[in-house]
């Protein structure tokens, strides 16, 4: 797996140190694993199962990857693994009712335009966040407040770098899906930030 | 009837979020980047959404980078401890 990650640590080996693995590595695989899952025993048992799985495979590794960055593939096959046996409920739950959090309707009964108490208001700044961990942790935040496997698919994208095609198939959902999770991730971020962090300011 | 503004012109702001969404993926067709510009002059609301989401696209990506590989939450050290037997167990055997 190619991830932006690759090229931002030089400092570690490309060599595997499982003897070092929980205590490099145990924090960073549960926070992602934590965000997308929700749950803490569950995140907790997927680290587990990441490093176990690691140990089997570590033959195949080719000293291409990070160490960590390997791990991280191995994560993200485990933490897929989990939504799929999760077989007895529809593979991403879409609100019914979520647009009308955010749109009114017209004569015709059709979404329109955007309500009063969640229109984009005016953030006063250009499209270049600033530089702020504090901006971070709450953006993190957000994240955690997204339903189930909303969050899955923004690491799929913006931490994996993976193609919407591959994110498809991996997450077992329709072209059609894909947008419109996209759209109501984009949409809850937004509202998110908008309420915690460039409204306050 | 629907009027040829409201079948072929007229943008929800629904719809026009959907497309400012898509078109940072994929291209749009050339009727649907019509429509969306048309709303845009029109729509403030809209027009704020497609720069905040531009905005958001570069905040996940740095965002999930410090939180997400710093270890925003912290494993249980029991159960830290526990993984670690097992990895040394599994080493050994």
């Amino acid at each position: 797996m190619k991830t932006k990650t690759d090229f931002t640590d030089s400092k570690q080996p490309l060599t595997l140190e499982p003897a070092r693995w929980v205590d490099r590595y145990a924090d960073v695989l549960f926070s992602l694993a934590l965000m997308q899952v929700k749950v803490a025993v569950v995140a907790e048992d997927i680290v587990q199962e990441t490093f176990v799985a690691g140990l089997a495979a570590m033959s195949q590794f080719k000293g291409e990857a990070q160490e960590r960055t390997w791990l991280m593939a191995i994560l993200r096959h485990k933490i897929n693994d989990y939504f799929r046996q999760q077989t007895r409920r529809p593979t991403v739950l879409l609100d019914d009712h979520f647009y009308d959090h955010y749109f009114d309707r017209d004569q015709d009964g059709e979404l329109d335009h955007w309500l009063a108490t969640t229109s984009p208001g005016d953030w006063g700044v250009g499209e270049t966040p600033d530089e702020s961990d504090a901006l971070n942790a709450v953006l993190y935040a957000c994240l955690d407040k997204l339903p189930p496997r909303h969050a899955q698919m923004v690491t799929l994208k913006f931490l994996d770098d993976t193609k919407p095609a591959d994110i498809c198939r991996e997450m077992g959902i329709t072209a059609s899906n894909y947008w419109t999770l996209l759209h109501r991730i984009k949409i809850l971020l937004r509202d998110c930030l908008e309420k915690n962090w460039y409204s306050l300011r | 009837m629907a009027s040829f503004y409201t079948r072929f012109v007229r943008l929800s702001c629904q719809n026009a979020t959907q497309l400012l969404v898509k078109q940072a993926d994929a291209p749009l067709t050339v009727a649907q980047r019509l429509r969306l510009r048309w709303h845009l002059r029109l729509c403030d609301p809209c027009a704020r959404f497609g720069r905040q989401v531009r905005l958001l696209d570069k905040l996940l990506t740095r965002t999930l980078l410090a939180e997400g590989l710093q270890g925003a939450s912290r494993l249980r050290p029991e159960r830290k401890v526990e993984m670690d037997n097992e990895i040394k167990k599994l080493m050994n055997g």
